[in-house]
């Protein structure tokens, strides 16, 4: 192969890797510090306390008889009337998921209690008014498409001017309810200079804000106020294992009989890169994937493009992990042409054994020196084995989040963002519960099996240890795979199925 | 601190994971092994970007290998 390819593949990695490692990271500023930086940077006569902003969950639940359906196409929310907010919204078109955000897009201040006004087939009025002020809010859907816009208008209705200072509410992020889920919720704060995912349990400040994301696993709740209103966004813990996020606008001053209208932008709904692309291609930063995001947005591309082809996740995957293979290929080529000229060399090592009969370790380095300077070596190093990590750990977080792959099936498997269920037990066994997970089962085999031929014997007392672990290994392995989604197990299945291929071919050459 | 954890990580590894890894370096002392001098003589930060330096040269296209001390 011409060495300029090789060196271009190389070197894009090389990108790759240190793009996600070095460029991704600052991002995950301590909350602290931006408070800070978010203080100084606030003009001065503008009070921004975070005491000011009130809870909008001190209260007891709301009866459900207050709370009310809206249908969309694709969704269906269901309202909090009192609070006109959204307690949570059910996605019809993904197994009717839930999307919990309690009290979302809610107006905070607990003491106003809404009416609903007016129900459209695609917007809901909610208002509030008592002696000094009237507020409506009003939720305008598109129905087809995952957006929708609220609008907030205070009027004054006094004769004095009126302050009105109303936070409005994302939603509330709650890590206790789910556990195994609350891995997933991620926060994403896009300011005027850079995108940030906080940590949602410390409070924190941030001015310039362009727009808010809260998501969980699969789904995701974004706003962007109007640009003029100038918005601050918020994040304020209320317990150890509760947060709130939202937005704060500067204090207004009504006249007497002026009404105002802010608007905000909102997106709730799945995170797919082609749904949110069709309303706000800028809002796409909220689907982050950690500190390996740049490989995992262009695994995700791939992805994307393979399943338009095979129509089919499972294939996908498959193409995928072969494609893998083969960009890693030409390291795998050049080990094993390394061999071939190994065996040219072998006369030259046959003559030093010769020799050298008496001292193994005068012949082993004169192998060395003869091995180096024919630049070859029978190892093909660490690196091409490192590399694969990054890839892998991209790979998990895009499947993990894939809302696409939920529910599509493949061969026996019903579900790929799930384990593959070949049949369950009647009995629940201890740790792996009453299901029987094929994948796992043949994985764990497959790297016995890739062990066993490719490890090098070693002496005395690490043959034994060695031995222990060619059986504890696979089982390790076995056992963390064996929850994991069934198409993430099927990448590495072919992958490393074809690096057994590859290791066979190349003990035939030794 | 780090000094101290690195290093037992590094044994950890070469004691429980290399054995069973078909990873095996071109190099001699090993990767691995490298880093571990190198920490050891030039504390966490100096010595993990040595040991990283040498991981970057072991795979097959570096055209290196051998018995590669660290200086």
């Amino acid at each position: 192969m011409d060495k300029r390819i090789i060196l271009f593949i190389l070197l894009s990695l090389l990108i790759l890797l240190s793009w996600s490692a070095f460029v991704t990271k600052p991002y995950s500023i301590d909350n602290k510090e931006v408070a800070q930086q978010t203080s100084t940077a606030i003009p001065s006569p503008v009070p921004v306390a975070t005491q000011s902003i009130p809870s909008a969950n001190d209260e007891a639940e709301t009866p459900n008889t207050a709370l009310f359906d809206f249908n969309q196409k694709n969704f269906s929310v269901v309202f909090d009337e009192p609070k006109a907010a959204i307690k949570e919204i059910v996605f019809k078109s993904y197994k009717s998921y839930k999307f919990p955000l309690k009290y979302g897009l809610l107006l905070g201040d607990k003491n106003l209690i809404f009416k609903k006004q007016n129900v459209l087939p695609d917007s809901v009025t909610f208002t509030y008014d008592d002696a000094t002020k009237k507020i409506s809010k009003q939720f305008i859907f598109s129905n087809s498409k995952y957006d929708m816009v609220l609008s907030i208008k205070i009027k004054n209705l006094t004769t004095a001017p009126l302050n009105v200072n109303l936070p409005v509410f994302l939603g509330l992020i709650d890590f206790a309810k789910k556990q195994e889920e609350a891995q997933f919720i991620d926060l994403t704060v896009a300011t005027a200079e850079k995108t940030l995912h906080p940590n949602a349990h410390k409070d924190a400040l941030f001015s310039d804000l362009k727009f808010l994301g809260l998501r969980d696993r699969y789904f995701c709740a974004i706003i962007e106020p109007d640009k003029i209103n100038n918005y601050i966004g918020f994040v304020k813990k209320l317990s150890p294992q509760v947060s709130e996020v939202g937005l704060q606008s500067q204090e207004l001053v009504l006249a007497p009989n002026q009404e105002i209208e802010h608007k905000f932008s909102i997106y709730i709904g799945p995170q797919e890169l082609r749904l949110i692309n069709q309303v706000k291609p800028e809002w796409a930063s909220v689907i982050y994937y950690g500190t390996f995001d740049f490989i995992a947005q262009v695994l995700l591309q791939l992805l994307e493009f393979l399943f338009n082809l095979a129509h089919n996740w499972g294939v996908a995957i498959i193409i995928l992990s072969i494609l893998i293979y083969l960009i890693l290929l030409p390291l795998s080529l050049k080990q094993m042409r390394s061999m071939k000229q190994m065996q040219a060399l072998q006369p030259h090592v046959e003559e030093l054994k010769k020799n050298y009969k008496d001292n193994p370790q005068r012949l082993n380095k004169e192998i060395m020196a003869l091995y180096s300077q024919h630049k070859v070596n029978p190892l093909s190093g660490c690196l091409p084995l490192l590399l694969q990590m990054p890839i892998f750990f991209a790979l998990y977080q895009v499947l993990m989040r894939s809302v696409a792959l939920k529910g599509s099936s493949f061969l026996w498997i019903k579900d790929l963002s799930e384990p593959d269920r070949l049949f369950l037990l009647p009995i629940s066994l201890p740790v792996l519960g009453n299901e029987i997970n094929i994948l796992p089962i043949v994985m764990a085999i497959g790297m016995f099996v890739q062990q066993k031929i490719s490890t090098f014997s070693a002496g005395g007392t690490s043959a034994s240890q060695q031995k222990i672990m060619l059986i504890v290994m696979p089982v390790v392995f076995g056992f963390i795979f064996y929850r994991m989604p069934s198409g993430l197990v099927l990448y590495w299945l072919i992958n490393s199925a074809l690096m057994l291929v590859y290791q066979i071919r190349l003990n035939q050459t030794k | 601190m780090l000094q101290k954890i690195s290093l037992k990580l590094l044994k950890i590894y070469q004691g429980y994971i290399r054995t069973v890894l078909p990873c095996a370096c071109r190099f001699s002392p090993s990767c691995s092994e490298y880093t571990k001098q190198a920490i050891e003589r030039y504390g966490f930060l100096r010595g993990a970007f040595k040991g990283l330096g040498r991981l970057l040269r072991c795979h097959p296209f570096s055209g290196r290998s051998g018995y590669d001390p660290l200086e």
